[in-house]
This record gives structure tokens, C-alpha cells and sequence, in this order.
């Protein structure tokens, strides 16, 4: 009976394996996730080991759980620092300085102004400098993190014509920990023109899927 | 004979789909006992410090249609971002000024609300485009007091695109096709987000007419950054 019920239906069972079979191979192969037209990766230097800047190549990635919440902070305008002409910025402009710096030039600095604890959860952004809040407050540490920013001391006045471009970013668009760091610089008389604030931060960063390295 | 060779196909497919609904059906039991847990949070929340639109301020308060509405940031300090914004790998990352030379302001979300509580003044010269295809209102929901413009159907369909820049945009076109913008309202323009090309295809199109550059405003951070902080949106 049971034979005869396999003889009989034998051509479907093979169909349906085949069929099977079929569901299985049909993956297309999927499209790669681009920073622009034409450009996928980018090869920068952090703490002298190159490192690839791309996009997370899995259509289905999400953001860290880290970032899902929509409670934090307050919302930062786009340009907080008027009328001082401080410039805000975006991925790409930040692509573009880490490339410049990683290439050479030394008067461009990256600064993520997280606290430790921040940078274990989530990583910072290729050719980044941590430097807090309190290392530029305190006297202590300011001459330490000045002569970062290759400011000299003449006769106690600080001399800002060699100064560094500094590209500050902190959590991103609600958070402020850059907009104050940023503030005290100007206070201190860092020049507007030589500050760059990339207001979307390490989430802006995250949400497109860019690279992140460990410090 | 053709239906007996696709009994089994259809066999095979219902089999996965069953299989493939079985672990749904756990999910939704999980995602109940969640609510039941969040509703439990948000009694033991009260006293919690509210969410903050700037220092000090916690919603504004705005006039839509003749009726008040209040733009503030979800309240509830478990909300996550929804599920559609938090993919990474979608289209490609865009700058921050991506029409230089022309003067077309990016703006953020401060600008976009005061834009949008500009919108019932009785001057109304101000219009917020949805510039996006029309599902993802659907799906997403969008900013309170937004017109919606479809970027593609303003690109191919000249009628269309004319029509919206008569009635909506307030420009004036006479009979010889001439257009005067010297009424043209500001238009504050949004779409997904900073990798989401349609709101830029709409304002190159916007340009190709010569409207003022100076009164197109770009919101960058679209819907994705507006649902990133929990703000208000409508269906």
C-alpha cells in the first residue's frame, strides 16, 4: 500500500525537494550600500594602523540599542554658537578632514569630546583625539591639551596663530558635551574660523552604517 | 495537469509560511507583557524629569487649522526610534550644503518648527513640503501641517508641477508662461533623512523653474532626525 502510494506520487515528492531546493539558491546577490555615487571605502590612519571608512554592507543592519532612544538630551540648533562663525558640518565634510589629516596634514584634529565611558559603548570615529570638557576647564590640564592643539604661551597670553582645526562631535544632535566644550574655547579665544562642529555626532555616524574602531 | 504540477508549489509554500508564522506568534505574546511592563514603568515614572525641547521648554504650542496643537518630545523615556529609521543601509549619504553655489539654507529642527508655527499667520508665506513618494506618509506619518509634493510626479508631470506652484507655492504665471516669483512663498522642504535623495530631486526641479534660491529651505535631517528625538508627528 505505502509502495504503491510512492511509486504513485514519487514525481511530486522530487518536485517539491526541487522546488525546495529552489527557494533555497534564491538569494540575489544584493546591492552594495555606497557613501556617494562611486564611492564605497576611503582609507584613513588611526594611531598610525590603517583603518576602512565604509558603510555596513548588510541591507537589514540596524542602529545600536544605544541609540534607538528618542529621551536624551535637549535639541541643539544648527548654528548654536552665532554670531561667532563657527562652521557646522556633516559626514561627509568629516570624511573629508580625515582624510586630509590622515594624509598629512597636521593641522587638522579630530576631538570627540565623549567621556571614556561613552566611547566603550559605542566606539569614535576613525583619526579621533578624546579630549574632555574638564581637560580644557582646568588649569591642570589645559597646558597639556593647548600644546595638543599646538597653541603656544607668550608671555602668559596664549597665541592662537598655529592652531589647529579642531572637528568636535560629541553623542549627536541632542547633546551638550561639543556646544560646551566649543563655548569655553571661544571664551578662552580660540578663533571661530578654525572650529568645525559636526552636529550629528557618533549617532548621525552610526545611523548610516560608517565604520568605528576602538580608541 | 498545470494545476497538479503547482499543487505541491502552493503545499510547499503554505507549509513555510505556517512554519514561518509560528515565531510571530511568540513575538506578539512578548511585545503584550512588554506593554503590560512599560504601563507599570510609566506609574512608576511620574515624578521623572520631563523631556526637553530646548533648556526650559517643553512643547510649543502652534495653530493648524484653526485648532491648537502642541509640538513637544515623547514623554515616555523607554520610547525607541521606529523600526523603518533604524536601518543603516539605505541610499547614499548626502552633504551638508549639496545645492552651492545656489543659496539654499539647510535647516534643523528649531527652524522647521518655527517655520511651521509661521504657518497659520495671517501673512501665510510659508508652505512645509513633504517632498517624499506617497506610501512613506503613510507609513511613517509626517510633520504637522505638511503639503504633500511627490518629488518624481513633480519632475515628469509639467501640469502637475505648474499647477503646485500656482496654487500651493504662490506664484504667479501668465498667459505667456512667464512666471513672477515675487510672491513665492518660503518653502520649507523635508524627506527621510541625510541619505534620502527625494526632497534634493525636488529642490534641483524647484531650481530648474528659477525659483529663489534664498526661499527654499532644506531640513536635512528629515523625518529620521524628527522621530529620532520622539517629536510630534501626524497621520
Amino acid at each position: 500500500m505505502l509502495r504503491k502510494f510512492f511509486y504513485k506520487f514519487s514525481f511530486f515528492i522530487l518536485l517539491v525537494g526541487a522546488s525546495l531546493q529552489i527557494i533555497a539558491q534564491d538569494e540575489t546577490p544584493a546591492k552594495e550600500v555606497l557613501i556617494q555615487k562611486d564611492f564605497k571605502s576611503i582609507n584613513v590612519i588611526h594611531r598610525s594602523v590603517p583603518v576602512d571608512i565604509e558603510r555596513n554592507q548588510d541591507r537589514e543592519n540596524n542602529i545600536m540599542k544605544f541609540y534607538q532612544g528618542t529621551w536624551r538630551g535637549k535639541i541643539q540648533p544648527l548654528h548654536p554658537f552665532k554670531p561667532h562663525p563657527v562652521e557646522t558640518v556633516a559626514e561627509l565634510e568629516m570624511i573629508g578632514y580625515i582624510d586630509k589629516m590622515s594624509h598629512g596634514d597636521d593641522s587638522i584634529m579630530i576631538v570627540d569630546s565623549r567621556p571614556k565611558s561613552a566611547i566603550l559603548i559605542t566606539g569614535m570615529i576613525p583619526g579621533a583625539t578624546r579630549v574632555e570638557y574638564i581637560d580644557i576647564v582646568s588649569s591642570h590640564y589645559r597646558m597639556k591639551t593647548f600644546e595638543l592643539f599646538n597653541i603656544k604661551k607668550n608671555n602668559s597670553q596664549w597665541d592662537f596663530t598655529d592652531a589647529k582645526t579642531l572637528v568636535i562631535y560629541c553623542n549627536g544632535l541632542w547633546c551638550g558635551k561639543s556646544p560646551r566644550m566649543i563655548r569655553k574655547l571661544l571664551k578662552l579665544g580660540y578663533p571661530a574660523e578654525k572650529i568645525k562642529y559636526y552636529r550629528g555626532g557618533m549617532q548621525a555616524w552610526k545611523s548610516v552604517g560608517l565604520t568605528t574602531v576602538k580608541e | 495537469m498545470k494545476l497538479l504540477i503547482l499543487t505541491p508549489i502552493f503545499a510547499v509554500i503554505i507549509f513555510a509560511s505556517v512554519n514561518a508564522n509560528q515565531p510571530n506568534q511568540e513575538i506578539v505574546k512578548t511585545t503584550n507583557d512588554n506593554l503590560v511592563a512599560n504601563i507599570t514603568n510609566v506609574k512608576k515614572e511620574k515624578k521623572k524629569k520631563p523631556v526637553w525641547l530646548k533648556p526650559g521648554v517643553i512643547g510649543t504650542t502652534l495653530v493648524i487649522d484653526g485648532e491648537p496643537f502642541v509640538i513637544s518630545r515623547n514623554q515616555d523615556r523607554k520610547h525607541l526610534i521606529a523600526k523603518i529609521y533604524q536601518k543603516t543601509g539605505r541610499g547614499i549619504i548626502k552633504p551638508m550644503h549639496p545645492f552651492k553655489p545656489h543659496a539654499v539654507e539647510t535647516i534643523a529642527e528649531h527652524e522647521m518648527i518655527s517655520y511651521i508655527s509661521r504657518l497659520s499667520s495671517k501673512k501665510g508665506d510659508v508652505v512645509v513640503v513633504d517632498a517624499r513618494k506617497s506610501i512613506w506618509p503613510t507609513l511613517t506619518g509626517s510633520l504637522p501641517g505638511a503639503t504633500h509634493v511627490p518629488f518624481y510626479r513633480f519632475k515628469k508631470d509639467k501640469q502637475y508641477a505648474l499647477e503646485t506652484l500656482e496654487d500651493e507655492f504662490g506664484v504667479v504665471i501668465n498667459n505667456k508662461g512667464e512666471m513672477d516669483f515675487s510672491n513665492a512663498k518660503t518653502l520649507a522642504i523635508y524627506c527621510n533623512g541625510n541619505w534620502c535623495k527625494m526632497s534634493p530631486e525636488l529642490i534641483w526641479s524647484l531650481l530648474d523653474y528659477n525659483y529663489p534660491a534664498h526661499k527654499i529651505k532644506y531640513y536635512r535631517g528629515g523625518m529620521q532626525a524628527w522621530q529620532l528625538l520622539g517629536l510630534t508627528t501626524v497621520d
